[in-house]
C-alpha cells in the first residue's frame, strides 16, 4: 500500500510538470483509432520531422480520443507559462506552422486554435474559448471520459496521477459487502445495453460459492456505428482495467480476462501494455498490494462475430466453441465460464466503477435522473455536425443530444437510430424522449452500447431496415429457428420492396416474422433484429407504403425507385455536376439549364453532392412504372 | 538389420508454442494459424486437432463461424471496406461498388494476379471519421470514391 | 427437494432440478418437441416447446426452463399456439412441401394419379421419410394446411458420395440431433455445424464425403434425423417398415441386440435395439445386414452336380443321397469343418452327429483359436468393466468401422479420466485419442508387447535402433501408476500368427498389474464353438486320406483333391473355383431362432424375422433327417426348444480350456478354409455388401 502512494506522489509531481512545464514544451496528438483515420500519424511525423528540422526541444506525447472526432486530428501545444491549447483539424503542414511558430516565436496563433484548458482569464486574454466551454462539450458531463485525450494511454503514472486506483484501495480496505453496496446506492446499471442493475450481477456472483471464479470484460463493440468502448480502452485503458480489478477482489474471483474483438488491434496493444505497467507496480500477480488477493489478466480477441458480444455466446468463445448464445438460466453468475462463476461486464460498466469507489456511490446519484442515474458514452455519428464521442447524464433528451451537442443536421433532420443494430429508428416526433432504458424500450428501440446514429432527409428508412436485417442475418449465430429463418424472409421481403418489387401483404408478412422473432427467439440478437423494422414501419408507415404501392424512394437512395431530375427553377448552370458525371448522363453549357439523361444515369449521388443549389431531386422512375403496372394487372 | 519395432510416424502431432493443449485454446490457435499465413490451410485444422485431440470437424465447425477466419490464400494487400451503419450512411455501399468494379472482384474474393483481395467488415469503429477503409491494416478515413481510386493505383505500383 | 408447479391449469409435484419438458412428459402432458432426443441434452433450438409462463414476457422453451416453485405453465394458450404455429411455418418456407400440402393426398392411395419413371404407379412418394417424417407428423398435429411464408427453395447439393449413407441438406431442419449424437456417442464428432446464419449447414470439415472425413457408419445420425436430410441408402425407398424383431448381430462377438426391420416378409434393415441398452452399432450390424441376407445369389434349392452342371432336386432326394454317401464313409475318412457363425444349436446338432452317427470325432471349425483365453471361466470380462477402469490399454483395436461399440465405451471411460495406451500398426481413430499410442510396424506386434512387459518388468534392455522407447516407457509407467487396468484384445491380434506368444505375455502383464482382460474373436459364436468343445484343429487331418468333406457355413478350401466328395451346406453359393458335390441351402440368421454366446460367455437369442428363401432349411434340420434316414436315434428334434432342452442336460464332452495352436501348423493344412476378419459364413463380407467395399478396400476376394 506504502509502495503506491509513494509511486502516486511521484506521478503526481511529473503530471504537475507536464501540465505546467517550466521550460520544455509539451506537444500532445490525439491518435486513437479515429485520430488515426484521420491522419493523424501522418501529423505525428510532420512534428518530429519539424522538431529536427528547427532543432526545438520538446515532449511529444500521443493522447487518446477526447471526444468530438469531427475535429481530428487534434494537436495540442503547452508552452511554458501557458495553458494547453488545442488546435483542431491539423494537417502536416499546418502542424508544421503551429509548432514552428509556437515554439520558435511563442506565437500560438489565437486564430487556428479550437480552444484551450486555462482558466476564464486566458479566454478573455487570447479570445480562445475554453475547450470544454465549446457547444459540442459544454452540456457532456465527463466521468468516464475523464481522463481520454488529456493522459498518455500508455503511461501508468498519468493514470495514477489522476487518482487512479484510489478506487481500488479502498475496495481493499473495505470488505466485499460494501463494495457492493456502493454500487446499489449508485444505481449503476449495466452499460452494454440491457441496464440490469450491476450491483445484483456481482451480488450473485460473491454468493455463489466454488473453487474459483472469473471476471470476463466484454469489450466485443460488435455494434457498428459504436466505438465507445474502444475510444475509451484507447484513451484510459486502465480505467477499465482498475475496474476488473474491484470486481475481482469483490466477488472472489482469480482470473480476469478481457475480450476484445479483432478489429481493435491498438486497443489490443495498450492493453497489454497496461497489464505490464500493472504488474511492475503490484497490481497484478499473487498477493496484490499485501491484501493475500490474487488476480490476473488475460487478453482474448474476437474472430468477428458480432453474436459474441451477447455473454453467453461470448463464454461459448472462450471456452473455444462456436459462439451460439445458450438458453438462461443457469446465469453467467452461477455458471459460466468452464462452469465457474463468471462476473461479465460491459467495458464502460468497468470503466465507471472506479470513479463510483473514489468518489462514493451518492456522488454518482448526482447526475441522471432516478432509476436512471449517472452517465453513459454514446458516439454520436451520421448526417450531424458534431460528431464524435460524448458523455451525458442519462434522462437528456434526444432533441438535446442532436441539436444542442451535435449541432444539428444540414439537410432537414428525419431520423435517429439508437442503439446499434438492433435498436430502433425514431422520427422527429420522438425528439423529446429522454434518454433512459424503460423509455427507448417504450418507443419500440432500446438504449444498447450508445450508438446514436442521425439521418437526414437523404437517408431511405426502407434501405436502412433493410441495411440492418442484412447485418443481423449475416451475423445470426444460426441456431435457433426464427432468428435464423426469420432475417432472411425479412430480408428477401425488404429486397423484394427496395427492387420495387413488393405487395401489399408485404407488411403484414413482415409483422408477424418480427412478432414471431421478438417472442420466441432463444437469445437478445434475434429477439432485437427485427427492431429497425418494426420501428421503421411504426414512424415511416408513409416512407415503406410508397416504396410498396408507390414504387417510390422520396429519399432517393434506392435505386430502381427513383431517377434523378435537374430542377430547372433551381439550376443555376455552373456545370459542376456535369464534370463530375462519371457516364456522362448531364449535358448543358455554362449558364444554360442542365439536363439529365435518366437512362444513363448509373444514381452514384456524385451529382447531389456537388449541387450547391439543392437543384437534383429524386422522382418516381417513369421507366419502371409501365412495367410494374403491367404487372399489378398481371398479379 | 532394422532392429525397429515402431513405425516412423509421418502423422505425429504438431506442437504449438506457448499453448498447452486444453480445449479453450482452439480460437487463439486458430487465430495463431491465421496471423501466420494470412488463412488456415488444411494442413493447420488436421494439426490443431491432433494437437487438441479433438476432430477436424470441431476445428472446421468453430473456425467457420467466425468471419475473420479465411481457408483461402489472401491476396498480398488486404482491402476492407467498413460496412458499419456511419459508413453505410456515408454511402459506404457505393466505395464496396468501387473497390468492387476497379478490382474486378467481388466479396471475398482475389484478384487473379493474388495482389488484392477483397472484404468487407462490419464495423472498424471510426464511424466519426465515414466512410472508412482499410488496407493492410492501416486506416482511412472520410473516403470517398475518388479518393479510393487514387489509393489503390498508389497500391498498384510496385 | 420436490416443487409445486401447475401445467395448463393442473397442479404438479415434480423434482427440483426438472425442466418443464420434463416434468410434462412424466404427467402426461404433451409438448411438441423437434430438436429433442432421448439420451441427448436439451438444444432448444428449433424452438417448438416454447410456453407461456405467467410473469415472464418471451415465451422460453420448456425443454430449457427449469422448473421453479409456484411456476404457472400455459402450454396451449392461443398466443403460444399461434407462435408455435408460424415457428413451424418458418421451418417449412425452407422445406419442400409436396409431401405435406398436396390436395390430392387423400386421394393418393385410390388415384396413384402420379407416374415416375418405373413401370408402375406409385403415387408421389417424393420423399424418403414419407410416413416416417417427424416433419409431417408436426405438420398434422398443428393442423397447418398450407405455407403462408414466402418460400426459399435452398438448392443446396445433395452428397450421394458415401457407402450407405445419403446426406440432402435441402431437407435438413438444423435440429442438430445428428451432430449432437456424433458427438455424445463418438465423442469425436464427424458432423458438425459450419458457418453461421443463414448460410448454416450441417456438414464435415472441409466439405469431405462422411468417408474422408473418418465416419465410422455407425448410423447413429441416421436414426435420429427427423426428416429425411440422412437416409439409408439401403432402405431409402422401402417406407415404413411393418414389423420389428429383436435379434442378436451375430457378425462379431459382442453380440449387439439389434432390430431387425421387415416389410413383406423381407428384413430391410436394422436398428440397435435401445431397450436391451445397446444404443450403438457399428457398420456392419447397422447397415450390412439387409444385402448379407437378401442377396440374390442365395440358394434356395439343394442342388446336386452331375458331372457337368448342377440339377435341382428335392430334399427327400438330397437327404437320400447324402444319408448313403455317408453311411459308405468310414468314420476316419470323414471330416466335418463348420462355421463359427453358426448358432449353438446348430453346433450341438452337428457334433453329435459327427459323434454318434459318423462315430467320429472329427469335427473342427476354421476360426482361429486363441489360446487359453476365450471361453474359459474368469478370463473374459464384458465390457462394463471398462468405465471402472483407470487405464485401459488395447490391443489391436480396430474401432474405426468394426467394434464400434468398444470405441464408445472406452471414450465414455476416457472422459471420467481413464488413461488409454494404444498398441496398433494402424492410424485407427482410437489412436489419436489415445495418451500413449504405439504403433509396431506389421508383423511386429508381438515383439512390441513383448518389450513393453519387460520394461514393466523392468528386465528389458535399449535396443539400439529401435525409436519411440520413450513412448514404451510413457505407456509402462501408466501402467505401473494404475491402480485398475484393463486389457482389451482386439480380434487382428487375437489371431496373429504368434499368438501363442502374444497370449502368454498379455497373461504376465495382466498378472503383474491384476488387470482384467477383455478378448474379441472375430466370429459371433466363436465362444459358443469352443465351449462345445469344436476346435480349430485336429492333429493328423490329411486331404487325401478324406472320402467325405462336410462343410457347413464355409467356404470350400482353395486346394482339394479329387476323390473327396464335398457337402456344401450355406447360404451363398460356392465359389466357382471348386466343386462341390452337393449343394445344401440353409437359413441366414434373421430367419433361425436360436442362441449365441458372445465373448463374455453371455448367451444371446436370436429370432427369426423374415421366412427362408425358396426351399432352405436350418441346418440342425438337415442334419436330424440325414440322422434319421442313416437310422440313428435321438434326433428326433422338431423344435429349436427340444434342442435347447438336450443341450441343458447333456453334458458337453470337452468342456475343458482348448490347447493354443500352433499357426504353421494351422497353415500348412490344405483343408483351412480362409475366413477373413470380416465374415459371414465362410466369405468375406465386402462380397455381399457394395459399401464396405470403400471401407475395405484390400478385403474383396
Amino acid at each position: 500500500m506504502n509502495n503506491l502512494d509513494a509511486i502516486r506522489r511521484q506521478a503526481l509531481l511529473n503530471w504537475d510538470t507536464l501540465a505546467q512545464p517550466k521550460d520544455t514544451p509539451v506537444i500532445y496528438l490525439g491518435s486513437a483509432s479515429c485520430g488515426r483515420a484521420a491522419g493523424a500519424l501522418n501529423v505525428y511525423e510532420a512534428i518530429q520531422e519539424t522538431l529536427d528540422e528547427y532543432q526545438l526541444k520538446a515532449r511529444v506525447i500521443q493522447v487518446g480520443c477526447i471526444g468530438p472526432c469531427y475535429l481530428e486530428p487534434l494537436m495540442d501545444i503547452t508552452l511554458p507559462g501557458s495553458p494547453r491549447v488545442s488546435y483542431a483539424n491539423v494537417t502536416p503542414e499546418k502542424a508544421r506552422k503551429i509548432v514552428v511558430s509556437s515554439l520558435v516565436n511563442g506565437d500560438i496563433l489565437p486564430k487556428l486554435a479550437a480552444g484551450h484548458f486555462g482558466s476564464e482569464e486566458f479566454t478573455a486574454k487570447t479570445g480562445i474559448p475554453r475547450f470544454f466551454d465549446l457547444p459540442m462539450l459544454k452540456p457532456q458531463v465527463r466521468v468516464i471520459l475523464k481522463n481520454c485525450g488529456l493522459i498518455d494511454p500508455e503511461d501508468i503514472d498519468h493514470y495514477l496521477a489522476q487518482g487512479g486506483y484510489t478506487g481500488f484501495q479502498k475496495a481493499l480496505q473495505a470488505d466485499p459487502q460494501s463494495v457492493i453496496c456502493e454500487l446499489k446506492v449508485s444505481g449503476l446499471r449495466g452499460r452494454g445495453g440491457a441496464g440490469f442493475p450491476a450491483y445484483k450481477k456481482w451480488e450473485l456472483c460473491l454468493a455463489a460459492a466454488a473453487e474459483m471464479k472469473y471476471v470476463v470484460c466484454n469489450a466485443d463493440e460488435g455494434d457498428p456505428g459504436a466505438f465507445m468502448n474502444r475510444a475509451l480502452i484507447e484513451s484510459d485503458p486502465h480505467a477499465v482495467l482498475e475496474g476488473m480489478l474491484i470486481g475481482g477482489y469483490t466477488t472472489g474471483a482469480s482470473q480476469g480476462i478481457i475480450y476484445v474483438r479483432a478489429e481493435y488491434p491498438l486497443a489490443v496493444a495498450r492493453l497489454k501494455k497496461a497489464i505490464q505497467q500493472m504488474h511492475a507496480y503490484g497490481l497484478l500477480g499473487e498477493d496484490i498490494q499485501g491484501s493475500g488477493f490474487n488476480f490476473d489478466i488475460q487478453i482474448r480477441e474476437g474472430a468477428g462475430a458480432f453474436v459474441c458480444g451477447e455473454e453467453t455466446a461470448l463464454i461459448a468463445s472462450l471456452e473455444g466453441e462456436r459462439g451460439m448464445p445458450r438458453p438462461r438460466p443457469p446465469y453467467p453468475a452461477d455458471h459460466g465460464l468452464n462452469g465457474f462463476p463468471t462476473l461479465i461486464n460491459n467495458t464502460e460498466t468497468f470503466g465507471t466503477v472506479p470513479s463510483i469507489l473514489r468518489n462514493g456511490g451518492k456522488w454518482f446519484q448526482q447526475f441522471g435522473i432516478p432509476g436512471n442515474t449517472g452517465t453513459k458514452t454514446f458516439s454520436l455519428v451520421g448526417k450531424v455536425r458534431n460528431t464524435g464521442l460524448i458523455e451525458v447524464p442519462l434522462g437528456m433528451t434526444l432533441k438535446q443530444i442532436v441539436f444542442d451537442i451535435g449541432g444539428g443536421t444540414q439537410r432537414p433532420f428525419k431520423a435517429i437510430q439508437t442503439g446499434g443494430p438492433l435498436g430502433g429508428c425514431l422520427s422527429a416526433s420522438q425528439m423529446d424522449t429522454a434518454i433512459t432504458y424503460e423509455s427507448m424500450r417504450d418507443q419500440g428501440s432500446i438504449m444498447g452500447s450508445g450508438g446514436l446514429i442521425v439521418m437526414d432527409e437523404s437517408t431511405c428508412i426502407v434501405d436502412m431496415a433493410r441495411y440492418f436485417i442484412g447485418f443481423a442475418e449475416k451475423e445470426s449465430c444460426g441456431n435457433c429457428t426464427p432468428c435464423r429463418i426469420g432475417t432472411r424472409i425479412l430480408m428477401d421481403t425488404l429486397e423484394k420492396i427496395v427492387r420495387g418489387e413488393g405487395e401489399a401483404r408485404d407488411l403484414d408478412t413482415m409483422r408477424r416474422t418480427a412478432m414471431t422473432m421478438t417472442q420466441a427467439s432463444l437469445c437478445g440478437l434475434g429477439q432485437a433484429a427485427s427492431n429497425p423494422t418494426s420501428s421503421g414501419m411504426r414512424y415511416f408507415l408513409a416512407e415503406f407504403e410508397a416504396h410498396i404501392h408507390d414504387k417510390y424512394c422520396q429519399a432517393a437512395v434506392c435505386t430502381d425507385l427513383f431517377e434523378y431530375k435537374i430542377l430547372a427553377e433551381k439550376c443555376s448552370g455552373c456545370g459542376l455536376c456535369v464534370s463530375v458525371c462519371s457516364v456522362n448522363a448531364i449535358e448543358g453549357e455554362r449558364k444554360k439549364i442542365h439536363h439529365l439523361d435518366g437512362s444513363r444515369c448509373i444514381k452514384c449521388h456524385s451529382c447531389v453532392k456537388v449541387c450547391a443549389r439543392h437543384a437534383i431531386i429524386g422522382i418516381p422512375n417513369s421507366t419502371r412504372a409501365a412495367e410494374w403496372d403491367f404487372c399489378e394487372v398481371l398479379s | 538389420m532394422d532392429d525397429s519395432l515402431t513405425a516412423d510416424r509421418t502423422t505425429d502431432s504438431a506442437t504449438f508454442e506457448g499453448f498447452s493443449g486444453r480445449p479453450d485454446e482452439l480460437l487463439s490457435l486458430l487465430q495463431y494459424c491465421q496471423n501466420q499465413k494470412g488463412f488456415i490451410s488444411q494442413e493447420n485444422v488436421r494439426e490443431i486437432a491432433c494437437f487438441l485431440k479433438v476432430s477436424e470437424a470441431r476445428v472446421f465447425g468453430v473456425a467457420s463461424f467466425y468471419a475473420q477466419f479465411r481457408f483461402l490464400k489472401p491476396g498480398d494487400h488486404q482491402i476492407r471496406v467498413c460496412m458499419g451503419t456511419a459508413c453505410h450512411v456515408q454511402e459506404g455501399d457505393q466505395l464496396s461498388h468501387e473497390t468492387q468494379s476497379l478490382l474486378g472482384v467481388g466479396l471475398g474474393e482475389t484478384t487473379p494476379d493474388g495482389r488484392f483481395d477483397y472484404q468487407e467488415v462490419a464495423c472498424l469503429g471510426c464511424c466519426a471519421q465515414a466512410s472508412v477503409v482499410e488496407i493492410d491494416g492501416k486506416i482511412y478515413g472520410k473516403m470517398t470514391r475518388e479518393k479510393l481510386r487514387k489509393l489503390l493505383e498508389a497500391y498498384e505500383q510496385p | 427437494m420436490s416443487v409445486t408447479i401447475s401445467i395448463d391449469q393442473r397442479p404438479l409435484t415434480v423434482d427440483k432440478g426438472m425442466t418443464i419438458l420434463e416434468a410434462a412428459r412424466q404427467n402426461g402432458i404433451y409438448i411438441p418437441t423437434l430438436c429433442d432426443y432421448p439420451g441427448l441434452a436439451s438444444h432448444g433450438s428449433c424452438r417448438m416447446c416454447i410456453v407461456e409462463i405467467q410473469g415472464r414476457h418471451t415465451t422460453p422453451t420448456a425443454c430449457t426452463t427449469p422448473v421453479e416453485e409456484g411456476m404457472v405453465v400455459n402450454t396451449n394458450s392461443p398466443k403460444v399456439k399461434a407462435l408455435r404455429a408460424d415457428v413451424l411455418q418458418m421451418l417449412l418456407s425452407e422445406h419442400p412441401s409436396s409431401c405435406l400440402f398436396c390436395p390430392e393426398k387423400n386421394h393418393c392411395d385410390d388415384c396413384m394419379v402420379t407416374l415416375r419413371k418405373a413401370c408402375v404407379t406409385t403415387g408421389c412418394r417424393s420423399c424418403p421419410k414419407d410416413e416416417q417424417c417427424d416433419l409431417q407428423d408436426m405438420v398434422n398435429r398443428l393442423g397447418i394446411p398450407q405455407g403462408n411464408f414466402p418460400v426459399r427453395y435452398r438448392m443446396l447439393p445433395v452428397e450421394k458420395n458415401d457407402p450407405f449413407i445419403d446426406r440432402d441438406n435441402n431437407l435438413c431442419i438444423l435440429c442438430g440431433r445428428c451432430i449432437r449424437i456424433c458427438e455424445s456417442l463418438h465423442f469425436s464428432n464427424t458432423l458438425t455445424y459450419t458457418q453461421r446464419g443463414t448460410y448454416s449447414l450441417v456438414g464435415t470439415a472441409f466439405n469431405r464425403t462422411l468417408l474422408e472425413a473418418g465416419c465410422s457408419f455407425c448410423g447413429a445420425c441416421v436414426e435420429a434425423c427427423p426428416t429425411g436430410a440422412l437416409t439409408e441408402k439401403t432402405r431409402k425407398w422401402d417406407g415404413k417398415p411393418e414389423k420389428f424383431t429383436v435379434s442378436t448381430c451375430p457378425l462379431c462377438s459382442i453380440g449387439c441386440q439389434i432390430n431387425l426391420l421387415t416389410k413383406n416378409d423381407r428384413v430391410i434393415g436394422s436398428l440397435p435395439d435401445h431397450r436391451s441398452k445397446t444404443n450403438v452399432l457399428c457398420v456392419k450390424g447397422r447397415f450390412g445386414i439387409t444385402e448379407l441376407v437378401n442377396h440374390p445369389t442365395r440358394l434356395k434349392q439343394p442342388q446336386k452336380f452331375s458331372g457337368q452342371h448342377w440339377i435341382g432336386i428335392s430334399w427327400n432326394v438330397m437327404i437320400q443321397i447324402a444319408a448313403d454317401k455317408l453311411t459308405a464313409c468310414a468314420p476316419k475318412k470323414f471330416e466335418m469343418v463348420i462355421s463359427a457363425n453358426c448358432s449353438n444349436e446348430d453346433l450341438f446338432v452337428a457334433d453329435k452327429f459327427v459323434r454318434e452317427v459318423m462315430k467320429s470325432d472329427r469335427i473342427r471349425s476354421s476360426a482361429r483359436n486363441s489360446g487359453g483365453i476365450l471361453g474359459a471361466p474368469g478370463k473374459s470380462f464384458p465390457l462394463s468393466i471398462l468405465q471402472e477402469a483407470s487405464t485401459i490399454l488395447c490391443l489391436g483395436l480396430d474401432g474405426d468401422y468394426a467394434h464400434s461399440v468398444v470405441e464408445v465405451e472406452i471414450h465414455r471411460a476416457k472422459d471420467k479420466g481413464a488413461k488409454v495406451i494404444s498398441i496398433d500398426p494402424y492410424a485407427a481413430r482410437i489412436n489419436r485419442f489415445a495418451d500413449v499410442w504405439l504403433q509396431p510396424i506389421p508383423g511386429k506386434e508381438t515383439d512390441l508387447v513383448v518389450t513393453l512387459a519387460e520394461i514393466t518388468q523392468g528386465t528389458s534392455t535399449i535396443y539400439p535402433g529401435q525409436i519411440e522407447m520413450d513412448r514404451v516407457s510413457q505407456a509402462a509407467r501408466l501402467l505401473h501408476k494404475s491402480n485398475s487396468t484393463v486389457i482389451i484384445i482386439g480380434p487382428s491380434f487375437l489371431s496373429s500368427p504368434e499368438n501363442t506368444q502374444l497370449i502368454e505375455t498379455v497373461e504376465r502383464l495382466a498378472n503383474q498389474f491384476s488387470a482384467r482382460i477383455i478378448a474379441l474373436p472375430e466370429q459371433g459364436n466363436l465362444v459358443g464353438s469352443l465351449l462345445q468343445g469344436i476346435s480349430p484343429h485336429k492333429d493328423g487331418s490329411s486331404a487325401e486320406n478324406l472320402d467325405v468333406l462336410y462343410l457347413i457355413g464355409e467356404a470350400i478350401p482353395a486346394s482339394m483333391p479329387g476323390q473327396t466328395a464335398i457337402l456344401y451346406q450355406n447360404i451363398y453359393p460356392p465359389a466357382a473355383d471348386v466343386k462341390a458335390d452337393l449343394i445344401l441351402p440353409i437359413t441366414a440368421f434373421t430367419e433361425e431362432q436360436g442362441t449365441y454366446t458372445d465373448y463374455s460367455g453371455c448367451v444371446r437369442e436370436i429370432h427369426p424375422a423374415a421366412p427362408p428363401p425358396g426351399e432352405a432349411l436350418h441346418s440342425w434340420e438337415i442334419l436330424c433327417r440325414i440322422a434319421r434316414k442313416m437310422g440313428a436315434r435321438g434326433f428326433e428334434y422338431a423344435r429349436v426348444e427340444e434342442i435347447q432342452a438336450d443341450m441343458r442336460t447333456d453334458p458337453p464332452p470337452f468342456v475343458r480350456p482348448v490347447p493354443a495352436v500352433d499357426r504353421k501348423q494351422y497353415q500348412d493344412n490344405p483343408l483351412t478354409p480362409k475366413a477373413s476378419e470380416h465374415s459371414y459364413m465362410g466369405f468375406p463380407l465386402t462380397r455381399w455388401v457394395e459399401g464396405l467395399r470403400m471401407l475395405y478396400p484390400g478385403e474383396t476376394e
